[in-house]
C-alpha cells in the first residue's frame, strides 16, 4: 500500500514505526530536516524535506496513486490543507488531525467528511471521551466502545476479588461477556477454560455494555466514579469536564491560569473551579483529593501530570488517570503506579492506522504496544468464514470471535453461532495470527 | 571512561548468508561450465575443471552455511548503522577470499595471487595475474571469473538486500555502506525494492547486450563472459589480447556502448522507464558533464591519435573504445596506449580519475564529485576579492549542502592521500619507477584494471605477495568508496 504521512512528531513516527513493520510503502514529509532524517535512519522509508501542504511537492510524494494521505502535523489548518489538496489530486483515503483550541468546541471526536476531508479527527477529544468511559466504568483502566456503543471493550487490572485462583471454566460470567485476552507479565495470550487468572493480571473483557458493567462488578471491587478531579482546564479538560457533567458526575478543575479558570467557571454551571497548581501537595490536602473517586491529570504537560497523579495518590486518591503526550512515557507511568495513562498520539494512530487495512475495517484497537488488536469489519458475503458456525471456521490460534453484530442484535458467539454475510464482526487477534484471521472474512482475491 | 568492546556478533549470520550465495554461485558455474563443455566443447581451451569448482563450492558452502547457521543466535533485532558497515566490510572481504578458492583449487594459483584475481573481479578492476588465460583456465573457472565480476558490478550488498527484504533500516545502512551517496536511492520508499530495481535494470542490460554479441557472430560462450564482464564495467576478458583479440570493429562498438550506458546512474534509467519521458536523463547536470567529457575527449583523442593510426576512421575507432574503457573503468583493451603521445597519454590517465557517474557501477572520483569539486573552487575563487555575495553550489537547480561538499572534498583527500601512501609502499617494497607505481595504485583505487606506465607486459603477475594483498586492499577501498572501510580502523568504531 502507498502511505504518505506528512508531519513526523509524535503520531508520524508511532504510524511510521507501525506501518514500517508492515511492509507498506512510505514516503514521510516533514518541514524539519532534523526529523527526517531521523525517520532516515530508523525507518525503511522515503522521505521529503518540505512544507506539507505544497502542491508540488504532494505531487513527487506521490500523493496522487497513495492510498493513505495521513497529514498529522502540529499546525491543525496545513493538515487540512495538506489533506485537501491530497484528496485533489487522486488520493483514496486523506485523514487529518485538529487538535487546537480552535476545534475545542467539538462534542465529538472524529468527523467525517468535514470540507472533503475523509477522516478528521480530533485526539484531545477523542482522549477525553475515552477517560469519560473510563470514570463511567467499575474500576477498568481502559474502556473502547465499538459497533457504535452497542459493544464494550474494557481492561481490567486485577486486584483481589472473587475471580482469582480458579479456572475461567468455573468464573460464571455474566451473560453476554467474555474475557477477551489476558496479560501477565508483559505478554498476550487468548485464555481458555482452564487458564487461571492471578493478582496482577491484565484481563480485556468484551461483551455487550451491560453484561460488561456486571462482569466489572465481578472483577473489581471499584465502582463508578461520581465525583471526578480534574487538573488542566485546556481542550482535554474542557471536553472530559463537560462529558462526566452529562453523565451526572460531580466535577472540580484544579487550573493555573486564573483567566482560563474564570472562563471555564463562567462557560459549566456547576462545576467547582479551584484557581492553583495542580503539583502543589499542599493544595490538593486543602482540596481534599483525597475524597475524590478519579484524579485526572489531563495538562499539556507530562511531567505535570505525572507529579499531580502521584501527589494525588499520596493525599489517598484510589484511582488515578493522566495523558501522556510522549507515548513512550505510559509504560513508565504505570509502573509508577498511575493506574489509567492514555496517550493522544496513540488514540490518533490507532484511528488511522485502520485505513492502512483497506476495505470493510471498521475500526481498530491496538492492544498492548501492537501485541494484539481488536478489529471490527463486515464479513463480506464472498468470504470463506460466513454462513457455517463458530467452531468449524477454522480461526487461528491466537484469535477469538468475540461478538457478532447482526442487524440490532449483538451476539457474542459461542461453537453454534453462525455469521450472516454483512454482519459486522469484532475479533480480539494476536499480530502473528492476524492474517490470515482477515483472509477468513475478507472476500477471495481482494 | 569505559573501554569495552562492542558487540558485533549480528553480522555472522548476514556474513554467512552472503558466502553460502556464493557457495551456491560457484556450483552453478561448475555445472553450467561441464554441461557446456559437453554439448559444445571447445578444443582450443583446457578441458575439464568442474570437478575442482565443484569442490570449491562444497567448501565454500559449508562454511557459509556453518557462518550463517551459527550466527543465528546473535541476530540483531535491527542491524545499527555501525553493524552495516562492517558488515559490508566483512562480506566484500570474505567474498574475495571466498571467491579465490576456485582459483586455488581449479588452476593452482597461489593464495595471494587467487585473492588478487577474485578481488579484482569482485571490485571490477580487472587487474590480472594470469599471463597465459586461454591455457590455463577452464571453462567453468571462466565463466566464475566473469560471473563474480558481474555480482561485484552491481554490489553483492545490493544483491543482498534485494534477496532478504526484511531488513528494514538495516538494509538500508548497508545498502549506503556500498553505494555511498544518495543517487541511486529513493527508486522506490523501500530499500529492498530499489535494490530489485536496480538488478532488474542491471540483467535486462546484460541480457540485451549477450544477444547483440552473438547477433554479431560470437560464440555464445564468449558472449557471455564479455557482457557479465561489460556491464559490471570489470574487464576481465576470456582472451589473453582482451577485446581487441575479435579485431571486430563491429563488435568493440557495441561493448563500448554498453560501457558508457554501464558507467551512467542507473537511478536515471529507471526514472525514464518508470515515466516514459527523457526529461530526467536529459537535464541531469551529471549526465550532461559526462557526455560532454566523452565526447570532447573522442574528439581530441582522434586527433592526437593520426599519428598513430593512419586513417581518421580508424583512429576514431581506437580512441573511441579508448575513452569508453577508460572513463568506465572497465579496461579492455584493443589499442596500445604506451605508443600513444604524452598528451594523449594524459588524457587517458585524466579520464582514469574522472569515472563513470555516481550511482553507476563504474568506478574512479565519479563525474559528480569532479563536478562539484570544480564549482565549488570557482565558488571559492569568487569570495577571494567578494565576500560578501552568496555563493551556492548548486547541482542543476538544487542547492548542494556545506555537508555533502565537505564529505566530496574529503573524499579526494583520502583519494589523494591513498595514492600517495601506495606509491611510498610500492617503490619501497618493490623498487619498481615512480610512474609505474602510480600507474599501478591509480588503477586499482579506480578499479580500472590496465596500469599506464607499467614495464613490460600490463600484468600484476611480476608484484610480490605482500604487493599484491597491498593491492588487494587498494581495490576494495576504490570499490567501497573508503568511508565504509576505513570506519573500521577508527577506535571509536570498536568500542563502547
Amino acid at each position: 500500500m502507498n502511505i504518505v504521512i506528512i508531519g513526523l512528531g509524535e503520531v508520524g513516527r508511532h504510524l511510521l514505526s507501525v506501518l514500517d513493520k508492515e511492509g507498506h510503502d512510505i514516503v514521510a514529509v516533514d518541514a524539519s530536516p532534523k526529523a527526517v532524517q531521523n525517520a532516515e535512519e530508523h525507518y525503511d522509508v522515503a522521505s521529503m524535506v518540505g512544507y506539507g501542504a505544497s502542491e508540488t511537492l504532494l505531487k513527487i510524494a506521490g500523493a496522487a496513486r497513495a492510498d493513505l494521505v495521513a497529514a498529522v502535523t502540529n499546525h491543525d489548518e496545513m493538515n487540512l490543507i495538506a489533506a485537501l489538496s491530497a484528496k485533489q489530486l487522486g488520493a483514496k483515503h486523506v485523514v487529518a488531525r485538529v487538535q487546537g483550541t480552535a476545534w475545542s468546541e467539538w462534542t465529538e471526536g472524529i468527523r467525517y467528511g468535514l470540507l472533503g476531508v475523509d477522516v478528521v479527527i480530533n485526539p484531545r477529544v477523542l482522549v477525553a471521551q475515552e477517560l469519560s468511559r473510563i470514570a463511567r466504568s467499575y474500576g477498568a483502566s481502559d474502556v473502547v466502545d465499538l459497533a457504535q456503543d452497542r459493544v464494550e471493550l474494557v481492561q481490567i487490572d486485577l486486584e483481589e476479588s472473587r475471580v482469582l485462583n480458579k479456572p475461567l471454566s468455573s468464573v460464571e460470567l455474566p451473560p453476554h461477556t467474555l474475557v477477551s485476552a489476558v496479560v501477565r507479565d508483559g505478554e498476550l495470550f487468548v485464555p481458555g477454560g482452564a487458564d487461571v487468572l492471578v493478582k496482577g493480571d491484565r484481563v480485556y473483557l468484551i461483551g455487550r455494555p451491560d453484561g460488561v458493567l456486571a462482569a466489572e462488578r465481578l472483577f473489581s471491587k471499584e465502582r463508578e466514579a461520581k465525583r471526578v478531579c480534574i487538573v488542566g482546564g485546556g481542550v482535554v479538560g474542557k471536553a472530559l469536564a463537560r462529558e462526566l457533567q452529562s453523565q451526572g458526575a460531580t466535577v472540580m478543575v484544579i487550573e493555573r491560569d486564573l483567566e482560563v479558570a474564570e472562563e471555564i467557571s463562567a462557560e459549566f454551571q456547576g462545576i467547582e473551579v479551584v484557581h492553583g497548581d495542580g503539583t502543589d501537595g499542599a493544595l490538593l490536602e486543602e482540596e481534599e483529593v483525597g475524597t475524590y473517586d478519579l484524579f485526572a491529570a489531563v495538562t499539556r504537560q507530562d511531567e505535570i501530570n505525572l507529579m499531580a497523579a502521584l501527589l494525588a495518590q499520596r493525599a489517598g486518591c484510589k484511582r488515578t488517570a493522566t495523558i501522556v503526550q510522549r507515548a513512550d512515557y505510559a509504560t513508565i507511568y504505570r509502573q509508577l503506579g498511575v493506574d489509567i495513562v492514555l496517550s493522544p498520539r496513540t488514540v490518533a494512530s490507532d484511528q488511522i492506522l485502520r485505513f492502512s487495512r483497506g476495505g470493510g475495517l471498521h475500526s481498530l484497537t491496538v492492544l498492548e504496544n501492537g501485541q494484539a488488536e481488536v478489529v471490527e469489519l463486515t464479513a463480506s458475503p464472498k468470504c470463506r468464514a460466513v454462513n457455517k458456525p463458530l467452531h468449524r471456521m477454522n480461526l487461528p490460534r491466537g484469535s477469538l470471535l468475540a461478538a457478532i453484530v447482526h442487524g440490532d442484535d449483538v451476539i457474542i458467539p459461542h461453537g453454534k453461532d453462525v455469521v450472516h454475510p454483512g454482519d459486522r464482526v469484532i475479533l480480539m487477534t494476536t499480530k502473528d495470527a492476524r492474517p490470515t484471521v482477515e483472509r477468513l472474512f475478507r472476500a477471495r482475491g481482494e | 571512561m569505559s573501554t569495552q568492546a562492542r558487540d558485533y556478533r549480528g553480522v555472522i549470520r548476514p556474513v554467512g548468508a552472503v558466502v553460502l550465495g556464493i557457495g551456491v554461485m560457484i556450483a552453478l558455474c561448475a555445472g553450467v561450465g561441464m554441461i557446456w563443455d559437453q554439448f559444445a566443447p571447445d578444443p582450443m581451451r583446457p578441458q575439464g575443471g568442474a570437478a575442482e569448482l565443484a569442490l570449491s563450492a562444497i567448501i565454500v558452502s559449508t562454511l557459509g552455511l556453518g557462518a550463517f547457521l551459527y550466527g543465528k543466535r546473535y541476530v540483531s533485532e535491527r542491524i545499527s548503522r555501525r553493524e552495516a558497515t562492517l558488515a559490508v566490510s566483512l562480506i566484500w572481504i570474505a567474498a574475495g577470499a571466498c571467491g579465490a578458492v576456485p582459483f586455488m583449487l581449479g588452476a593452482g594459483m597461489s593464495a595471494a595471487d587467487s585473492f588478487f584475481e577474485a578481488v579484482s573481479g569482485l571490485t571490477t578492476t580487472g587487474a590480472t595475474v594470469i599471463t597465459d588465460i586461454e591455457g590455463t583456465l577452464s571453462r567453468p573457472l571462466l565463466l566464475w571469473r566473469s560471473l563474480i565480476q558481474w555480482l561485484g558490478g552491481m554490489g553483492i550488498v545490493v544483491l543482498f538486500v534485494a534477496v532478504f527484504p526484511n531488513l528494514g533500516a538495516g538494509g538500508k545502512h548497508m545498502f549506503r555502506g556500498e553505494v555511498p551517496g544518495t543517487s541511486a536511492e529513493g527508486l522506490r520508499p523501500r530499500i529492498a525494492e530499489t535494490s530489485f530495481a536496480l538488478w532488474k535494470l542491471y540483467g535486462l542490460f546484460t541480457l540485451i547486450e549477450i544477444a547483440l554479441l552473438k547477433v554479431l557472430g560470437l560464440d555464445l560462450f564468449d558472449a557471455v563472459c564479455h557482457a557479465f564482464t561489460t556491464m559490471s564495467t570489470g574487464g576481465f576478458s576470456t582472451l589473453d589480447t582482451s577485446v581487441g583479440g575479435f579485431n571486430r570493429p563491429a563488435i568493440e562498438y557495441v561493448i563500448a556502448c554498453f560501457m558508457l550506458i554501464g558507467s551512467v546512474n542507473y537511478g536515471l534509467y529507471y526514472g525514464l522507464l518508470r515515466t516514459g519521458s527523457w526529461r530526467g536523463l536529459v537535464r541531469n547536470i551529471e549526465f550532461r558533464s559526462y557526455l560532454g567529457i566523452v565526447v570532447v575527449a573522442v574528439l581530441v583523442l582522434t586527433i592526437l591519435n593520426l599519428g598513430v593510426h593512419d586513417d581518421i576512421l580508424t583512429s576514431f575507432r581506437y580512441s573511441f573504445f579508448m575513452v569508453a574503457t577508460t572513463i568506465s573503468s572497465t579496461g579492455y583493451g584493443t589499442d596500445d596506449y604506451s605508443v600513444y603521445s604524452s598528451t594523449a597519454l594524459t588524457i587517458v590517465v585524466l579520464l582514469m580519475f574522472v569515472g563513470g557517474c555516481a550511482g553507476s557501477t563504474a568506478g574512479g572520483i565519479k563525474v559528480e564529485r569532479a563536478v562539484l569539486m570544480a564549482k565549488q573552487a570557482i565558488a571559492q575563487v569568487q569570495k577571494s576579492f567578494r565576500p560578501a555575495t552568496v555563493q551556492l553550489v548548486r547541482m542543476g537547480k538544487v542547492a548542494v549542502s556545506t555537508q555533502v561538499l565537505a564529505d566530496v572534498a574529503s573524499f579526494f583527500l583520502i583519494y589523494m592521500g591513498c595514492i600517495g601512501f601506495g606509491l611510498l609502499f610500492v617503490t619501497l617494497v618493490e623498487g619498481v619507477p615512480v610512474p609505474t607505481a602510480f600507474g599501478a595504485m591509480l588503477t586499482c583505487l579506480s578499479n580500472m584494471g590496465p596500469a599506464p606506465f607499467h614495464v613490460g607486459a600490463d600484468n600484476f603477475a611480476g608484484y610480490s605477495a605482500v604487493s599484491k594483498m597491498f593491492f588487494s586492499l587498494a581495490m576494495l577501498l576504490g570499490r567501497l568508496e573508503f568511508f565504509t572501510l576505513f570506519a573500521l580502523i577508527l577506535p571509536g568504531f570498536w568500542r563502547r
